[in-house]
């Protein structure tokens, strides 16, 4: 009777959690983000590796649909340097596949985190039972309203007791596949365009030193190729520059001069009339309802560029 | 594995469902042996070597011990199996703080030491095991039990999963004879074990980890000095998120061995309501300091060698205890302190037992609010890092708290530290003469039903981090 009545509870709790205008999300993790990387072997995948732009800009379900026969696999991580995750990919010989790297100023450093912690989960590898908790758990987040680790009981009492109102619902859930979709539409995103998180860029490196940081990838992005797979740098849209890194990193002086020389495909998000025209509601991530539209834009545009594993452009209609 | 895990509710549910499935009482035991073995492998398979050893290792000694009758002999092979169980422990658990200590202590001499502290995996457990396989062989050597002729049996009882990584830690001569003889849960002890795996994923899952843990990570966690109150709430946080924890963990295994018809002894009895510190330890962790009382304090003289040797007996137990929970200098000052306050309630006790008014209970009552005051006090050098954190604490707790900035703990955190650890005491207080059993006996179906769907409930919406289990590090 126990256990009917908590099932009756949660169904209750889901509705009215669901009701209030929440959705479900899984709580991302070292873990999981190991057991992703750990996909990645053979010569079918689409890595992306970037930042929360990456998890948010790119729609997964687009990229099945656009790519039947390909695994996309989300490597992204939402507050977490691309650099060390791009140069693991690049050094591991049973990767064959191609890497779509976001990137808007330096792979390295501020604004952003090391990926250390994650890197070091998937080094140690994940044991059979934490593999399988993971998963599970992950299956179960995304399904249910009630398991978001923001409506907790510590959470909701918080914020009662604070604010005097329930959580208001998150406008970023993440799915089980690590990416996430971001819904601006009830989100003051004036507050969020006038206090952004994150670490300004203090001190940024000149052209000749992020030059030397770019070059040094050519031997891997060489053997990369050399084994079948490709790589591709692509400047997602942003609309403002919360953390200086386009003053950091002029197009300029930076991103145009390594794009001729690099062996690497590049895409500029100005250079695709598609994706130039789309914004960022909070200045740096692209909405969900956009995020479809623009990976569509990505898939023509590397495949234009002829980027192995990208199959051919949409007719122009 | 875990019993906060979705593996877990996977496992037992598999494990069940054969166990009841199989008609020969010999299979059903072959079967739990072989499935505590995979509960012990999901962790890191290589060590189910190690667990193998051990058990088969002293297996053999007490064979010996139950054959042989010179007492020379018999001491001889007693000597190997501990040197045998505590040399694995030493060396896994201790030799990175002998290491660094031994390092430290020549450095304050001026001198430079060049070996590096060895980085070795602690196999989960091995604090457990090895106290399970010591106590049979000690046992044999008393002439308390025998060895019996199953080795099944025997492995049985070293590996059984409920108790296997965090206890509680099982005597041989209370669970050998329950093999005995066919068991099977019946309804009732079903419902009931199954009830005792809620609560204490309940008491884990939902109050030690979601509630009380952020709380004392935002106090401990936090290398500059606290004020006041945030120590307050830091530390009642911890001394609530360490029982509900461990007690939460106990319950676990309690209800999962009643799930297959086996009786586990209780592990905690309300320890908040301890009136005095021996009375803290009849009710604290009571399977480890039972042990150390059996084993270690009576192999030491007890309380038989008059009244220094036992201050010093008493002493030594609670250092070597507070030492076996973590290799690190602040769990053996963690166990000096219980040992000097059960060695000072000794002399009050004789200086004031005879008289009436240590029995009224206001009287009683207040005794009751100093023990847990002092034990949350002990609790800081458990959870503090280092002595400087420790000391900090402390200091911020007698109100005196230099160079402390504003209040780190939020309302949110004062209003559940100061409730949970309210109700807990009122409810130990409440029970502690009491058991969990005759509670729910008492209490009208409806009632349970309520209770078991709210703990459920706060279980699934519990916050998505998970924690170990605390005492899964020793």
């Amino acid at each position: 009777m126990g256990l009917l009545l908590a099932v009756l509870l949660l169904a209750g709790l889901e509705a009215f959690w669901r009701h209030e205008g929440h959705l479900p999300s899984i709580v991302d993790s070292e873990t999981l983000w190991a057991i992703e990387r750990e996909r990645v072997n053979g010569d079918d995948v689409i890595a992306i590796v970037g930042t929360s732009r990456a998890v948010t800009g790119v729609s997964m379900a687009t990229l099945r649909a656009r790519l039947p026969h390909k695994r996309p696999i989300m490597l992204a991580i939402a507050g977490h340097a691309p650099g060390n995750i791009l140069r693991n990919l690049l050094a591991d010989r049973r990767f064959h596949g191609t890497v779509v790297v976001e990137m808007e100023g330096s792979l390295d450093g501020a604004p952003f985190r090391e990926p250390t912690a994650y890197l070091r989960t998937y080094a140690e590898g994940v044991e059979l039972n934490t593999r399988a908790n993971t998963i599970i758990r992950a299956q179960m987040q995304s399904a249910f309203t009630v398991l978001r680790a923001d409506l907790g009981a510590n959470q909701v009492l918080s914020k009662v007791l604070e604010d005097h109102t329930l959580p208001p619902p998150a406008h970023q859930f993440v799915h089980a596949d690590r990416s996430m979709s971001a819904d601006f539409r009830n989100v003051d995103t004036r507050r969020l365009l006038s206090s952004p998180t994150g670490t300004i860029i203090s001190a940024p490196p000149g052209p000749q030193a992020w030059s030397k940081t770019m070059a040094s990838l050519e031997p891997g992005i060489a053997a990369l190729r050399a084994r079948g797979g490709d790589v591709a740098f692509v400047r997602f849209p942003t609309t403002v520059d919360h953390y200086g890194e386009e003053a950091a990193h002029p197009r300029a002086t930076h991103w145009d001069p390594w794009a001729s020389t690099t062996a690497a495909k590049t895409l500029h998000y100005r250079d695709v009339p598609a994706m130039a025209d789309l914004d960022c509601p909070d200045g740096s991530h692209l909405d969900m309802r956009d995020a479809p539209r623009f990976t569509n834009a990505l898939v023509d545009g590397l495949s234009r560029l002829g980027v192995v594993g990208f199959g051919a452009p949409l007719p122009v209609p | 594995m875990v019993f906060d895990s979705y593996t877990f509710i996977v496992f037992i549910l598999i494990v069940t469902v054969v166990h009841r499935l199989l008609s020969s009482w010999s299979a059903q035991k072959v079967w739990l042996l072989g499935a505590s073995y995979v509960f012990y492998a999901a962790w890191n398979p290589p060590f189910v070597l190690l667990l193998m050893f051990t058990t088969v290792f002293d297996w053999f000694i007490a064979r010996g011990l139950a054959r042989l009758e010179n007492p020379r002999h018999r001491r001889a092979l007693l000597i190997v199996s501990l040197v045998q169980s505590l040399g694995l422990l030493v060396f896994f658990k201790y030799s990175a703080l002998f290491v660094t200590t031994l390092t430290d202590v020549a450095a304050t001499a001026g001198i430079t030491l060049a070996f590096a502290a060895p980085d070795l995996v602690l196999p989960v457990g091995i604090s457990f095991y090895t106290f399970h396989t010591l106590s049979f062989t000690i046992d044999v050597y008393r002439r308390v039990i025998t060895p019996g002729r199953s080795f099944v049996d025997y492995a049985l009882y070293v590996t059984f999963f409920p108790s296997l990584v965090a206890g509680p830690i099982v005597r041989a001569a209370e669970f050998l004879p329950q093999l005995d003889e066919p068991r099977r849960a019946s309804a009732d002890q079903l419902a009931w074990g199954i009830t005792h795996v809620i609560m204490g994923l309940f008491a884990k899952v939902a109050l030690a980890d979601a509630l009380l843990a952020p709380i004392a990570d935002t106090v401990f966690n936090d290398n500059s000095p606290v004020d006041t109150v945030s120590a307050w709430m830091g530390t009642l946080a911890f001394a609530g998120q360490i029982f509900f924890d461990f007690a939460g963990y106990s319950a676990c295994a309690l209800g999962s061995a009643m799930m297959f018809g086996f009786t586990l002894s209780r592990n905690f009895r309300f320890p908040y309501a301890a009136i005095g510190f021996s009375d803290f330890w009849r009710r604290w962790h009571i399977s480890l300091s039972s042990w150390l009382r059996d084993y270690l304090y009576v192999s030491l003289g007890g309380n038989r060698r008059g009244r220094w040797r036992t201050d010093v007996n008493l002493m030594t137990t609670m250092v070597l205890g507070g030492l076996w929970h973590g290799a690190s200098w602040t769990f053996v000052a963690w166990g000096a302190l219980h040992g000097s306050y059960l060695i000072i309630e000794k002399q009050l006790v004789g200086l004031f037992g005879k008289h009436r008014w240590p029995y009224w209970p206001s009287v009683r009552l207040l005794l009751m609010l100093v023990t847990f005051v002092l034990v949350c006090i002990t609790w800081v050098f458990f959870r503090s890092t280092s002595f400087s954190q420790a000391f900090r604490i402390i200091t911020s707790l007698a109100g005196q708290a230099p160079g402390a900035g504003g209040q780190v703990v939020t309302l949110s955190m004062v209003v559940v530290t100061t409730t949970i650890t309210l109700l807990t005491l009122m409810g130990h207080g409440w029970l502690r003469d009491h058991s969990l059993e005759e509670v729910q006996r008492r209490a009208p179906a409806a009632v349970r039903a309520v209770v078991v769907a709210f703990m459920l409930v706060a279980i699934a919406t519990a916050s998505g981090e998970t924690r170990a289990f605390i005492y899964f590090q020793f």
